[in-house]
């Protein structure tokens, strides 16, 4: 231990337990006065502890007069200095550390389901955004086979299924919950499509019942308004060029009605019946014209729709109804409607 | 602006006090600098503290004044990812997913090191950028970002953080699925 003598009362006490005024020690009561006489003046206090470098700042161990080593400008002894560079972190930080990681890893092992499931859900997503939606709604489904009361999965389900034009789909994914979160934005979106896609269907079903009736301009009017109201839904497109066709045809506008059953063939390259509606589009064009191109245009789509109503029973039935007609039309140049055909030509089995 | 004081924040987000501290005193004893005296939590302000042995020595000072920002921000990632899709994606009221996302949020809210934490790098950034030191010149700009971050604690910008990352991050992670 160092010992100095106070520079203000002259006594000599251990350095360590005096301070340094102005680089002079001083004792710890001459200190305690200083205060009070350093404000009276007006002056700045600089007072600092005087550190003995011969005792341990850790452990407090005199060492008589070896100087310790300074460690962050303190003394330390050889027996403490390790414990500074290795300060254990305590038993109870060490024991939660290790319960929460535990609870952790329980809770992810736990969680293995919602994992499985929103592999599900990033795939559906993923294949929405390419617009692929019938893989996304077969993905939001295996989503909710594992997590069966998920919101988020029958909406999107039903979106895509929405967006693939499958309102029918759309309904089995609603139908899988009983209970909604109203004030959810996608709840809302996916609501609305539902609604729009009704009101479309409805439309639709109206045009039907009036085009059954003789009333193609405003079936045809009906059934565009239906497309427009839910435009995802390829069928109603198509219909809606078939139905405006058809009021174009009864209009004796065959070139409107030639226009609209090349823009519904567009839409559906592999029907048969749209190959043969173009056809008979064709025929009542060279019908008019007697310009052999349409005769031929016309004969081609009638054989290329022959070829593919071969793929089902009803599309070969389809096709030996309307294509006796178009044949007629092509080789009569007159242009009959069906029922008109069907009057001069009656079926067979029917009574005229 | 909402006001809480400081102790009260401190109190109810306590584990991410304890592991900055935690986080600190590791660093030190990676960067073989002396601890003196380490409170992993107090009623008060500063609510834990490290005192440790000064260095000059960029990378040290770097490593323990970053550090907690670090790991802080690693652990609010990973208990706030195993809440996140209990909670956000399934919306299932999971009592241990919400315990998670808190402690997830307290521990991203004390990320930021504290003005106290970067005074040193300050000091020293000047000289080791003159000298090129490319860890010096790095920490110019987190370092201004994190000053300012932390100015802006009076209007919630460690809740922010948190949240910032406690949710971000797990969406990142979960959208990159294969």
């Amino acid at each position: 231990m160092r010992k100095a003598t106070c520079s203000v009362c002259g006594s000599e006490q251990p350095s360590g337990e005096m301070f340094a005024l102005d680089g002079k020690p001083i004792c710890a009561p001459c200190a305690e006065k200083l205060p009070a006489e350093t404000k009276a003046a007006g002056e700045k206090l600089q007072l600092g502890r005087i550190m003995d470098p011969t005792i341990c700042s850790v452990c407090a161990t005199d060492h008589g007069d070896t100087q310790l080593p300074l460690i962050g400008g303190k003394p330390v002894c050889d027996s403490c200095a390790p414990g500074l560079y290795h300060r254990p972190f305590p038993l109870w930080l060490k024991a939660g550390l290790a319960v929460l990681l535990l609870l952790l890893g329980w809770s992810l092992w736990r969680s293995r389901h919602y994992f499985a499931a929103e592999r599900h859900m990033v795939r559906g997503e993923r294949a929405m955004d390419r617009h692929d939606y019938t893989r996304a709604a077969n993905e939001f489904q295996q989503a909710l086979l594992i997590l069966p009361d998920t919101q988020k999965a029958a909406l999107l389900g039903a979106k895509a299924r929405f967006m693939a034009g499958d309102p029918d789909g759309a309904v089995r994914f609603f139908s899988q919950r009983s209970h909604w979160d109203h004030a959810d934005a996608l709840y809302k979106e996916v609501n609305g499509m539902f609604k729009s896609s009704v009101n479309a269907v409805r439309k639709a079903r109206r045009a039907v019942t009036l085009d059954g009736q003789g009333q193609y301009d405003e079936a045809a009017r009906l059934m565009t308004e239906a497309a427009k109201e839910y435009p995802q839904a390829l069928n109603l497109a198509i219909a809606s060029q078939v139905f405006n066709s058809r009021a174009a045809f009864y209009r004796k506008d065959y070139d409107a009605s030639l226009a609209f059953a090349q823009a519904a063939l567009d839409k559906s390259p592999g029907d048969p019946n749209l190959n043969a509606s173009v056809a008979a589009a064709l025929a009542c064009k060279y019908a008019l014209t007697g310009d052999a191109k349409f005769r031929d245009q016309a004969e081609q789509m009638l054989a290329k729709a022959q070829t593919l109503a071969q793929a089902s029973p009803d599309d070969r039935a389809a096709f030996e109804d309307y294509s006796v007609r178009i044949r007629y039309r092509l080789q009569s140049r007159e242009v009959l409607d069906k029922d008109e055909y069907d009057r001069r030509f009656p079926p067979k089995g029917a009574k005229r | 602006m909402f006001l809480i004081p400081s102790v009260v924040i401190s109190v109810l987000t306590f584990p991410g006090v304890i592991v900055h501290q935690a986080a600190h005193l590791l660093c030190c004893r990676i960067a073989r600098l002396a601890v003196f005296d380490v409170r992993y939590f107090r009623f008060g302000n500063p609510a834990g503290y490290v005192i440790h042995e000064a260095t000059t020595d960029f990378k040290k000072i770097f490593l323990v004044a970053m550090g907690p920002f670090f790991l802080n921000s690693a652990f609010c990632v990973l208990f706030c990812s195993a809440a996140f899709l209990p909670l956000w994606e399934f919306r299932v009221a999971d009592p241990l997913a919400y315990f998670f996302y808190w402690l997830g949020l307290s521990l991203g809210m004390h990320a930021f090191p504290s003005t106290q934490d970067l005074k040193g790098m300050w000091k020293l950034m000047p000289a080791e950028a003159g000298k090129f030191n490319l860890l010096a010149i790095a920490s110019y700009p987190i370092v201004a970002l994190v000053y300012v971050l932390n100015y802006a604690k009076f209007f919630w910008a460690d809740l922010a953080y948190g949240l910032a990352i406690g949710i971000l991050v797990p969406i990142a992670i979960f959208k990159a699925l294969p």
